[in-house]
């Protein structure tokens, strides 16, 4: 990390989304504002500013984190992965937005990219995955849209649990829409 | 409405102390003090910076001196930073000690804004510090 | 009517009805949506606004020395700016709230809530436009303020606004049947002192955020950002900026939640306007979550005062009175419409044939009210349901009985209520048998018994609601006799491109409904194309000819109004197919059928023509047309629907105000811990009634959100205020909005009573009515019997812990 007083901003390195990008930063630009601002990346969301809605999750290195909570400058020489990252090579939508679409779990779709990016994280932990354990591993996001309810059936699905297809539409059906 | 109470111990006497209210020189030495001045009402302005803070941001200042004597004074202050505005009700009593004078004070505080709102579970502790800080600063200075 | 209904087997229904996969979801999904503040913007410059601590305050100075050092401050507008270069708003209030001067900066240099804004300041970054605000320095001379509406109303109380003379904005009073007969001669009279609907708000995830780029070349604002309303917002924006309407443009992109608050976003609008023509730069403005909640619009807080139910010895519920103080917090805005609003859902569910209420909007110091989900029926919805449940509980009726006996009966549709509003169809005693099933209601009475006295109490709550939608804009007038409003209408653009596609623009504005879905799915069925070939346009922009003037996304209207103007667009379209393709095959065009994207001749199926050639024709080639069908032929279908109202009658404040009313039947087992008042929602179960379903899967979504927004505010959202005028829940630690951890898995179903009166026999239904708020109120009463009475809509555990001692108890009182 080089830090160049004059212009009060240091020079990051970091590896968003497979990408090596380097920036300059203030020592307080969130790292938020700086994957939204300087590149553009669309999943991380500002919901709230105060680490409670977990729009703007992103995975740092190995860990999961609310990107309005960490500092850009904290994550020089890191990896970070937003929503941007989850789709196929071939932009097709992975398991899990399959799911989300098939069992309607996102409506204005401005909470969505943290809930798949914390959905992702929960699948992937090992945890055993019941109505219970989505529910509390996704408590750290808010929608105001859905009421949860179509969340917690796309996450289930995504882990290949069966849950009830949605109104109007039968359970084989789901997927072959 | 939050109210406030403290004490502490200054080698000045009351008179010392009461000398403050003279002019705005004395108070230039406080050192989280900028700017300080009297206005067209008579009042003090200054542009305070307290330690104990989470934005390095100076608040407006404006005091009135609503009374003082040898006993006590009592003050109007309020403190105005961005959108949160601190209005105190400051109550001084001077009491003769063995190593000068013992200073308790008694504030009625409001706050309103940012600092109310979103700073609800904090304010108290932050402004019983700058309260604390400031008068401890002034009264060494006199 | 304007639209023919889709008389069966004239159209192929392959997709309308269907749980078709919406069209929005995979650029949300892969992060490629487009809302406010995701737009990049060359040369952008960023606003933020100073605003005011003070619950009332007079600006004596404003200082801005301190901003103009602060790195990358670009310039700031003051309230004399303001007041300099803006006319006032439309507003619709008549005497004596006309004297209400709202603006985008303290109007008149006096600020009347904590967190108007008082100065703008846009700067070359956010974090310089925040700094310089932190550095301007106002001061204030605190006047006095006043933060409850039955204060307000008293001779001495401060005044909000000085000019208007009273906090009283608007007072009206409703009289229908014959109240003083009713009470006089009921068998049973239930009185209640008071009743308190509480200030919440559906709070979207995304806050304000609007863009403004002035093009000097050709003099015109371009304003991107959630406008729920666009032509009103372009209108008001007018007004108030001096600039020819035809110079203003209002686009959407992607809307990140508005349920009805972001039907005001032309205020702030206007100061980025002003900004960004003072300083030749495009502005954006990004609501932080606290201004949001501070300024950017609350649901409508109402007392019920003076409350009087006329009961019979067989149960039946004669009527209804009461005394309504709705605080609208500091200025109108859309207020004070939500006095007469509330009268679409006069009856609520019940057959009741008097109803009186003295009606009154009350400024305080607060955030202003905007329009929120369920807005203003929601209240009356909750009162009348709270009463029919305190009524049942105090004359020793079988809550279930009794409301089933109230109820609007299947067979008296089309009813019409004591204000002359046309209920169009339901079935609610079946609704309630459905959800009642749902929650295993037997099982939980015995479960209710099973664990009385061991510590855990349950309570079991019915909440029965309507969802009136597609407004009379008539009701205006029975506020304001001036206001040129009547009927409804909605806009849309259904064309075919030169190659063939099939493109719809609605002139409403999707903020989460699926709209793109619903208007694919209707357009493939009448065009006889593919589900994923119609194009929908994303968003909105008030420069195509799409919109009417009340075009816009608010009164649960889409699937009458939106989808309504759609298929009257795709009949025109279709009608030019025809002409084309007749002329083309050689036959008259009441011979082509449309079907997998070709116009074909029905008895002879090998002569047809792909759209693609229909298109190439018109587009290329029109000399291959007869002249009169060429000329006539832009393969652009543009149309109106019009909702068929007429003017109520503003004397007798008489007359159809809205064209359909969706129901919901919500009922829910909750378990009290009576050591901490906790609640827990053992079980959940809605049933939906919205017509003729055109998509059930975002009808069913719809209802679960509604569902949440309600237990929410029901149980923990509270926008509360301290006396100096503080806002006490600023921010999602201090306003817990119901996280997945919070809820249970719910329990759905639907009755499907077709509207007579809709297009497709669908009704607009997202807003829902608020059934939450009924269902869990009379939860808590159920779980304390008699001996406390609920009389508040937020029952967080410190107000149960309260009821299970008694609280209210001696406020209620059987007076015969």
């Amino acid at each position: 990390m080089t830090i160049d007083h004059t212009a009060e901003t240091r020079e990051i390195t970091v590896t968003v989304d497979g990408r090596s990008e380097t920036g300059h930063v203030s020592d307080r630009t969130l790292l938020v504002h700086w994957l939204r601002d300087a590149l553009d990346k669309r999943g991380p969301k500002i919901g709230c500013d105060t680490g409670n809605c977990g729009a703007c999750t992103v995975r740092w290195d190995d860990t999961l984190v609310k990107s309005c909570m960490v500092l850009a400058a904290q994550a020089d020489g890191d990896e970070v992965e937003t929503a941007a990252a989850l789709e196929g090579e071939d932009g097709s939508l992975n398991r899990l937005q399959r799911c989300f679409a098939d069992y309607h779990a996102l409506q204005c779709g401005y909470c969505t990219s943290g809930m798949l990016m914390t959905a992702t994280d929960l699948l992937s932990s090992g945890e055993e995955i019941t109505e219970e354990s989505v529910r509390r591993g996704m408590k750290g996001n808010i929608c105001r849209c859905t009421g949860y309810h179509n969340i917690v059936k796309a996450v289930r699905a995504a882990a290949g649990q069966e849950v009830p297809a949605p109104h109007g539409c039968a359970a084989q059906e789901v997927e072959s829409r | 409405m939050i109210t406030l109470t403290g004490r502490f111990d200054t080698p000045a006497d009351a008179a010392a102390l009461l000398a403050l209210h003279g002019g705005p020189e004395a108070l230039a030495a406080v050192p989280t003090l900028r700017g300080v001045r009297r206005d067209a009402s008579g009042g003090i302005r200054a542009a305070f910076s307290p330690r104990g803070t989470f934005v390095p941001m100076p608040f407006a200042l404006t005091v009135s001196v609503e009374r003082a004597s040898a006993t006590g004074a009592q003050l109007a202050v309020r403190a105005t930073r961005g959108q949160t505005a601190v209005d105190v009700q400051l109550r001084l009593g001077f009491e003769p000690s063995t190593s000068g004078t013992t200073v308790s004070w008694a504030a009625d505080v409001s706050v309103r804004g940012t600092g109310a709102t979103v700073g609800q579970r904090v304010v108290r502790d932050l402004v019983y510090a700058a309260i604390d800080e400031i008068l401890r600063d002034t009264a060494a200075v006199a | 009517m304007t639209t023919e209904h889709i008389a069966p087997g004239t159209v192929t229904r392959r997709f309308t009805g269907q749980a078709m996969p919406r069209k929005e979801d995979a650029r949300l999904l892969k992060a490629q949506g487009e809302f406010g503040d995701d737009t990049p913007v060359a040369h952008l410059a960023y606003v933020a606004f100073v605003r005011s601590p003070y619950a009332h305050a007079r600006i004596a100075a404003i200082d801005v020395s301190g901003a103009e050092q602060a790195p990358g401050y670009l310039g700031c507008l003051v309230p004399d700016e303001v007041e300099t270069l803006t006319d006032p708003y439309l507003e619709l209030q008549g005497p004596p709230g006309d004297a209400e001067v709202d603006r985008c900066l303290a109007s008149g240099g006096i600020a009347r809530f904590a967190g108007e804004p008082v100065v703008a300041v846009a700067a070359e970054t956010r974090e310089a436009a925040r700094d310089a605000a932190e550095a301007v320095v106002v001061e204030y001379e605190p006047l006095p303020h006043v933060v409850d509406a039955r204060e307000a109303v008293q001779p001495d109380a401060p005044l909000v606004h000085e000019p208007v003379g009273t906090n009283v904005a608007f007072d009206s009073l409703y009289d229908w049947g014959d109240i003083d007969f009713a009470m006089d001669n009921a068998d049973h009279v239930i009185e209640v002192d008071e009743l308190h609907f509480h200030r919440f708000s559906s709070t979207p995830l995304e806050c304000g955020a609007i863009t403004v780029e002035y093009d000097a070349g050709v003099d015109t604002f371009t304003f991107t950002g959630g406008f729920a309303t666009p032509q009103l917002a372009t209108l008001n924006l007018s007004v108030a900026l001096r600039h020819p309407f035809s110079k203003l443009r209002v686009l959407s992109k992607d809307i990140g939640g508005s349920f009805g608050l972001k039907l005001n976003m032309h205020i702030p609008a206007t100061a980025a306007a002003l900004l960004s023509r003072k300083l030749g730069r495009p502005m954006r403005w990004t609501e932080t979550r606290t201004e949001h909640h501070q300024a950017g619009g609350h649901g409508n807080e109402r007392w019920f005062r003076d409350v009087r139910m006329a009961v019979q010895r067989d149960g039946t519920v004669l009527g209804l009175t009461y005394d309504a103080l709705d605080d609208v917090g500091a200025y109108t805005r859309y207020e004070p419409l939500g006095g007469v609003i509330w009268t679409q859902v006069a009856n609520a569910c019940y057959q009741l044939k008097h109803l009186k209420v003295h009606y009154r909007s009350v400024y305080t110091n607060k955030g202003p009210v905007h329009p929120n989900r369920g807005y203003s029926r929601m209240q009356h919805l909750w009162l009348v349901e709270r009463m029919m449940d305190i009524a049942a509980h105090k004359l020793g009726f079988d809550p279930v009985e009794f409301r089933t006996r109230n109820y609007v009966q299947p067979e008296q549709y089309p009813y019409t209520t004591v204000n002359g509003c046309v209920y169009d169809s339901g079935d609610l005693p079946l609704s309630l048998r459905k959800a009642l099933d749902l929650i295993d209601y037997r099982g939980a009475r015995e479960l209710q018994e099973r664990l009385s006295g061991s510590g855990k109490r349950i309570g079991i709550g019915i909440g029965s609601t309507l969802d009136s939608g597609t407004n009379n804009l008539g009701q205006a007038r029975l506020i304001n006799g001036e206001l040129p409003f009547s009927g409804n209408t909605e806009g849309g653009l259904v064309r075919l491109g030169a190659d063939g596609t099939v493109y719809a623009t609605t002139g409403g504005v999707a903020f989460g409904q699926g709209h793109e879905t619903t208007i694919a799915q209707v357009v493939a069925d009448m065009l006889g194309v593919a589900y994923d070939e119609v194009q929908v346009q994303r968003g909105s922009d008030s420069a195509l000819s799409a919109q009417t003037g009340m075009s816009g996304s608010y009164a649960s209207q889409f699937a009458v109004t939106g989808i309504g103007a759609i298929l009257n667009a795709t009949k025109k379209l279709a009608h030019e197919i025809n002409l084309v393709a007749a002329s083309a095959l050689g036959c008259t065009p009441d011979d082509i059928t449309l079907v997998d994207g070709h116009a074909v001749v029905a008895d002879d199926p090998d002569r047809a023509l792909p759209f693609s050639a229909v298109a190439g024709i018109v587009h290329f080639s029109p000399a291959d047309l007869p002249p009169e069908v060429a000329d006539e032929v832009g393969l652009v279908g543009r149309a109106v629907y019009r909702a068929p109202f007429e003017i109520p009658d503003t004397e007798r404040k008489y007359g159809n105000l809205t064209l359909t009313y969706a129901t919901q039947v919500h009922a829910c087992v909750v378990e009290i811990d009576e050591e901490t008042g906790h609640t827990r929602l053992l079980r959940y179960a809605m049933v939906d009634d919205c017509g003729t379903p055109i998509n059930p899967m975002v009808i069913e979504g719809q209802v679960h959100g509604a569902t949440v927004h309600g237990i929410s505010a029901a149980l923990y959202e509270h926008l509360s205020y301290d006396a100096e005028g503080q806002l006490v829940a600023g921010n999602f630690y201090d306003y817990h909005a119901a996280t997945a951890y919070d809820l249970p898995s719910f329990r759905y179903d639907n009755v499907v009573s077709p509207s007579p009166f809709a297009p497709v026999g669908a009704k607009g239904m997202g807003e829902g009515g608020g059934a939450p708020l009924h269902a869990l109120s009379a939860a808590f009463q159920d779980a304390v019997g008699d001996r406390a009475m609920v009389l508040d809509s937020c029952n967080p555990p410190e107000r149960v812990l309260r009821l299970l001692r008694g609280l209210d108890a001696e406020r209620v009182r059987v007076i015969r």
